[in-house]
């Protein structure tokens, strides 16, 4: 019915009446012209009706055939806006105008939309898009996906499968980072276990192979702990085993942190510079005076998207925020170098001992002319072990 | 209407050629849903249309819909869909 309607405003529609003695008459020489009736309503004398523009011509003769005069009651449909506005050309002109802007609009990328990234930054991705012409204000055209695909796929190295679908004016980029799969022995290839760090061994949980220590031995870097060379004692045979299991043992392991007693470093001095830009696809437009600082500064970027209804368009705001760095000299004392050393200690067991069972920690501070050197000293149980494979020459 | 006119004897060949395909086709066809639509295909002209009545030429007999806001909700060449509260329908041959 929708469409039927909008079919009937495109053609334009006439309400009329007929009044006289035979309206009948009219419908009958009307239907017989092929000329459409649309809701005829039928009363004494009088049929009000609706038909078409094109129609309603050929109905006056109908009319006078029959005998009946026609009133037009109300017009409507596109022929009358027309014909309303025929004299306001400039009303044709932008409407004109307005369907070939947004014809040659469409024709460029206004967003670049990018999913899937977990691990590989999002400013990387963008810019080996840009690099290869995949950006904002990119004509579509010009855009080869697939060769595209497969250069930012090599360009980035650790992304398994991209897309770049070009939908409407937006680029969707949806990618799966690949995953490096760790090296796994092969169960039936033999091997034996070796150390991997020196330490004293605590505990020994092996589930295949020949032990070769006990617990209290103390074991350096590359020892056998478990060999993967059996021998059956009523053959007195040798054969292979893929060695397995786990060899815990007291490790002692030293870290050093040096903190200089003068140092120099870039410090902010508070002071802010910002620089505003409305951008159309590339073309930016400053919207300020201010001068791009001098000297050392850290510059952040902010850039916000107008979007209408979800859609991304091609207007952007970018703020630059330059915040001015001054090369300080620093003296520190002991005290601040141990609370620096205590943070950096803090970081250490979270990020790299997480996996550790630290039985102990001590740690000295000491001090040279040039700077204080923290010593860590951890004792932790950990599982030494690890798969060293038999090669077996023919 | 041959049978009614008493032009068809009651013989059994007669019947059949009455009720054949090709006689049928010329017939007009009613379709109602109820007391409210009816669809009538082999319309050859409206001789009335009114609100209360509406007469329809279907060549060999005019069929009359009596009834209460009766209106003509589709119209073309050969068929007409009248909707409405009919209370009568009358065919005169």
């Amino acid at each position: 019915m929708v469409v039927m309607n909008i079919l009937r405003w495109l053609r334009g529609t006439v309400d009329f009446t007929a009044t006289g003695k035979f309206p009948e008459r009219f419908i009958n020489l009307a239907l017989r012209e092929d000329i459409a009736l649309i809701n005829p309503i039928g009363e004494k004398g009088k049929l009000s009706s609706t038909t078409f523009v094109s129609d309603y011509r050929d109905l006056r003769q109908v009319a006078r055939k029959s005998g009946v005069k026609l009133h037009i009651q109300k017009k409507h449909g596109l022929p009358f806006v027309i014909h309303k506005n025929k004299n306001r050309s400039g009303l044709l002109a932008g409407a004109v105008l307005f369907i070939v802007i947004v014809q040659i609009l469409s024709m460029f990328i206004w967003s670049v939309e990018i999913v899937g990234q977990d691990t590989v930054s999002t400013t990387r991705i963008r810019q080996s898009l840009e690099s290869n012409g995949v950006r904002v204000g990119a004509y579509k055209g010009s855009i080869n996906v697939q060769e595209t695909e497969r250069k930012i796929t090599l360009d980035l190295g650790q992304v398994g499968w991209m897309s770049i679908n070009l939908i409407g004016t937006d680029a969707y980029v949806e990618l799966s980072e690949s995953v490096k799969v760790p090296e796994i022995l092969p169960l039936d290839k033999p091997c034996n276990l070796k150390a991997v760090k020196g330490g004293q061994i605590v505990k020994l949980e092996v589930a295949n192979g020949d032990k070769k220590v006990k617990i209290g031995d103390g074991v350096a870097k590359g020892q056998l702990l478990v060999s993967g060379i059996m021998s059956d004692a009523d053959s007195k045979m040798a054969y292979f085993v893929h060695s397995s299991g786990k060899v815990l043992a007291a490790v002692h392991e030293e870290k050093q942190i040096a903190v200089n007693k003068v140092k120099q470093c870039n410090l902010p001095t508070g002071a802010m510079i910002q620089q505003s830009q409305l951008r159309l696809f590339n073309f930016g437009v400053p919207l300020g005076l201010a001068a791009v600082p001098q000297g050392t500064y850290n510059r952040q970027i902010w850039m916000e998207s107008m979007v209408i209804n979800g859609n991304t368009l091609p207007i952007d705001v970018v703020t630059h925020k330059n915040y001015a760095y001054e090369m300080q000299t620093i003296s520190c004392d002991s005290q601040t170098a141990e609370k620096i050393c205590h943070t950096r200690t803090a970081l250490t067991d979270v990020f790299y001992m997480w996996d550790k069972n630290i039985i102990s920690e001590t740690a000295v501070l000491q001090e040279n002319d040039k700077s204080y050197i923290y010593n860590v000293v951890y004792s932790t149980i950990e599982n030494i072990a690890v798969k060293a494979p038999i090669e077996l020459l023919d | 209407m041959s049978v009614k006119n008493g032009k068809n004897d009651g013989s059994q060949g007669k019947r059949q050629s009455f009720f054949s395909p090709a006689s049928l086709a010329i017939l007009p066809f009613l379709e109602m849903k109820s007391n409210r639509e009816v669809t009538v295909e082999g319309c050859k002209g409206i001789l009335e249309y009114d609100k209360e009545i509406i007469r329809i030429n279907t060549g060999g007999m005019v069929i009359s819909f009596k009834g209460r806001g009766l209106n003509i909700k589709c119209l073309t060449i050969s068929s007409v869909v009248i909707e409405g509260f009919i209370t009568a329908v009358e065919f005169v041959c």
